[in-house]
């Protein structure tokens, strides 16, 4: 099995759909599954959903729909990170039974609680995938009100043969338009905040004068910095003296899977979670410390006391 | 009530070939506990075909869950919660958010004498109880190279689906002892005790019992905690119907024996919100125990597995319900409730921002309202028992003491020389009607219909929260039996067994 987080975190990056399909292509020759993490896909900074690689798609177009498991929740696109509400989706049937069994064996039963609002939600992607370019902006793409009607009536007629959904039957089309055009409205103000907020981060490093190394930032809500050379073996014990001299809780890139030792000193950054008004003291602090560490030599073990251990998942 | 017709052959064929279809796509698990899961629930084609023929919903008599509505204070925090507090954007704890770990513990301390037995670090919080014992099974695979589980049954069919999973060894310890007249008990801890071996690293007790509704001798219950210690294995007791006792029973729970005898650190306890509070949907369940090394490791796979508990965004109602419960269970010892919730009030404020928001007025409501939820709920299921005993009493050779709401098993007359599959499924095929019998609860079929004191032992989960149809249901059973013992060639038959 491949595992590809897309858009990728830490660092916000897409794969091209031209690099996708020979992967694809490479998985079907060799029967490999590919299994995606699209928790991310919605909060792509590209408006133009056609221009975004779409895994399932790609995967139709190889035949290798048999062989994909996408994997998605709503805690990163609507913050609902403590819900626990998350699906997979794959049309092998036999892993999907599979994986059913070992659910009802952990789990017992998922918890049913916030179905209604994942209904919705699908509800709303149905209707997503009908906009033209994928203009968020605008509801109006749609046309006049019949031609709302009508996607929402496609969009319900595809939910309708899951069941539990018959709620969605008496909800009228100008209320599932006016859900609609709210959830649209938050995504766009939320999409503009992270923008904003990314400006923001990339401005004040760009002044800081400081050699570094940015994240491609093709997708919303964390950014992937490079803070230019340090010493071999610094990974836990810099984290850890940033720490104890700010305050900051900071996570490296062997949190990510860089080897250690790393030249380059890596550490995401989380706009998602930090609120704007945050943004300039946590990078003044963290600036002040990397300067700290470079004039004072706090990683050299002769002058200062050094933890002499690393990130490790055990 | 409708009268049932036997299908027609084009009926039974198009049945099977769905359920042919079904069966043949079970590549690993080829496990039949019951009919829901794989022939009902998954097969919408099927059911469609069903209601065309009998007209009828689809009921479950032995669901194992209840429909009476939760309690309303506790309806209020949650939606409270959810709109003024910001759980659920956060991650939180591995094991689960600290207030409600404070909180249970502080409610599962309030019943010992000496009131500091356990901490908030001896807690787990996990995705219902479920999550919480197949923790303890990872746990138990992760940490001994070759363990074996002993599990009392009859049970919870998940414990021995989870040792398979798992792919560690176990037995099913079991027994059946006549009481009187048509009365029997289960009762599998002297076949555990007889069952132990150097290899025994787990066993499991469900105490109050479902299926049987029963609770174990204590004396027996001492006996099996005193081999555990003396062998180093850990006992699991799952005490998720500990408050759903009947006014003439009662039940001590496993730690206090536990303690007396010095063998807590063998012992985890697994409860949950779905049977006491109505609230299996929302998956909150916990472990506790004081054995440091097992909830280190259950916390690591915690994390590993769900993140985080997600129980943690009900960690006010947790922190409300616990304090319920402290009260309750303080009130025991001390009529003085005003005094008791000032005292408890204080402890909880300490790490508890619901407990400290609340006035003690309130929380006296909260607490009165819940006693007479609970008293309404017990006697509801006391009378619901009540009636469905009446409907089945020809029918019924043997069953166990009401003493435990809400699932009940019962032996049905006559139905041993069928196969139980069959039966079952043409039963759900002709009526619509759902049923878990025996092999669901242990063993498999084989041996209970070849056993002379085991037979067709159906549970009964008279909580439905239609009444009628749940009595209709069981006028069914009854009218189909008759029927298709007169000519079982007349429906499907299938060569599968439970």
């Amino acid at each position: 099995m491949v595992v590809l987080t897309l858009p990728n975190n830490p660092n916000g990056e897409t794969i091209n759909e031209n690099q996708l399909k020979k992967l694809f292509q490479f998985a079907n020759e060799k029967g490999i599954y590919i299994f995606v993490d699209m928790l991310f896909d919605q909060l792509s900074f590209e408006e133009d959903r056609n221009k975004r690689p779409n895994p399932i798609k790609i995967a139709n177009e190889t035949e290798t729909l048999n062989q994909l498991v996408v994997v998605d929740a709503l805690s990163k696109t609507q913050n609902l990170a403590g819900i626990r509400l998350g699906w997979l989706a794959t049309k092998n049937t036999t892993l999907e039974r599979i994986i059913n069994r070992i659910s009802i064996t952990l789990l017992s039963n998922p918890s049913l609680t916030i179905e209604p609002l994942l209904q919705f939600e699908a509800l709303a992607r149905i209707i997503d995938s009908q906009i033209p370019n994928g203009d968020r902006a605008s509801i109006s793409t749609l046309g006049r009100k019949t031609k709302t009607n009508l996607a929402f009536e496609r969009a319900r007629a595809d939910l309708n043969i899951m069941s539990g959904t018959q709620w969605l039957e008496n909800i009228p089309y100008w209320r599932l338009n006016e859900w609609y055009q709210q959830r649209q409205n938050w995504l766009n103000e939320t999409m503009k905040y992270y923008k904003d907020n990314l400006t923001l981060i990339q401005f004040i490093l760009d002044e800081s004068q400081r050699p570094i190394t940015r994240s491609p930032d093709q997708a919303a809500y964390n950014t992937f910095i490079g803070f230019g050379n340090t010493e071999q073996n610094a990974g836990f014990d810099k984290i850890l003296k940033l720490f104890l001299l700010t305050g900051i809780v900071a996570m490296s890139g062997q949190c990510f899977g860089q080897p250690n030792p790393q030249s380059e000193f890596w550490i995401r950054i989380t706009y998602g979670g930090l609120s704007r008004e945050r943004i300039p003291e946590t990078l003044f602090r963290l600036l002040g410390f990397l300067n700290l560490w470079d004039e004072m030599e706090l990683g050299n073990s002769q002058k200062f006391p050094k933890i002499d251990t690393d990130f490790k998942i055990i | 009530m409708k009268k049932i017709v036997i299908p027609s052959k084009a009926f039974f064929n198009k049945a099977e070939k769905i359920i042919s279809g079904i069966i043949n796509q079970q590549p690993l698990y080829q496990d039949y506990y019951h009919i829901n899961d794989i022939i009902t629930d998954d097969t919408p084609e099927l059911q469609k075909l069903i209601l065309k023929q009998t007209e009828l919903d689809k009921f479950k008599i032995s669901a194992g869950t209840s429909d009476y509505v939760m309690y309303k204070a506790y309806k209020d925090k949650i939606i409270a919660d959810f709109k003024n507090n910001s759980y659920y954007r956060n991650y939180n704890n591995p094991p689960g958010n600290n207030e409600a770990r404070f909180a249970l513990a502080e409610v599962e301390n309030a019943k010992f004498d000496n009131e500091l037995i356990y901490t908030y670090k001896d807690f787990s919080l996990a995705e219902g109880s479920t999550g919480a014992i197949s923790e303890i099974f990872e746990y138990i695979k992760r940490s001994f190279q070759v363990p074996e589980i002993i599990i009392g049954t009859p049970t919870y069919y998940l414990y021995k689906y989870l040792a398979k999973f798992f792919k560690i060894s176990y037995q099913e310890a079991f027994s059946i002892e006549s009481v009187r007249e048509k009365t029997v008990f289960f009762n599998p801890i002297q076949d555990i005790l007889a069952k132990l071996s150097k290899k025994t690293k787990l066993v499991v007790i469900v105490q109050p019992n479902n299926p049987t509704n029963q609770i174990y001798v204590i004396k027996d219950v001492k006996r099996l905690l005193n081999e555990c210690k003396k062998r180093k294995i850990l006992l699991l007791v799952d005490e998720l119907f500990s408050e759903l006792i009947f006014a003439s029973y009662q039940f001590t729970p496993t730690d206090i024996l536990a303690e007396k005898m010095g063998c807590l650190n063998n012992l985890v306890i697994v409860k949950g919100y779905s049977k006491s509070k109505n609230l299996a949907g929302l998956r909150i369940g916990y472990l506790f125990s004081i054995n440091k090394k097992l909830i280190e490791g259950v916390n690591q796979i915690s994390e590993q597995r769900q993140c985080f508990a997600g129980s943690s965004n009900y960690s006010g109602l947790i922190a409300l319900d616990s304090f319920v419960q402290s009260v309750k269970s303080k009130a025991q010892k001390n009529p003085n409730i005003s005094e008791i919730l000032r005292k408890t009030k204080k402890i909880f404020s300490k790490f508890s921002p619901t407990i400290a928001n609340l006035k003690i007025v309130k929380l006296k409501k909260i607490y009165v309202g819940y006693i007479d939820y609970l008293t309404k709920l017990k006697k509801y299921y006391g009378e619901y028992c009540k009636e469905a005993y009446e409907i089945l009493e020809d029918e019924i050779i043997q069953f166990v003491p009401k003493i435990v709401a809400y699932n009940t098993i019962v032996k049905i007359k006559g139905i041993d020389n069928v196969n139980f599959f069959d039966f079952c499924l043409n039963f759900y095929l002709c009526c619509n009607v759902v049923t878990q019998i025996g092999p669901c609860f242990a063993f498999d079929q084989n041996r209970w219909q070849r056993d002379k004191n085991l037979g067709f032992w159906l549970r009964l989960s008279y909580s439905r929260k239609n009444k009628k149809q749940f009595m209709d249901s069981l006028k069914l059973l009854i009218q189909f039996k008759k029927i298709y013992l007169n000519s079982p060639e007349k429906f499907l038959k299938t060569n599968l067994t439970f």
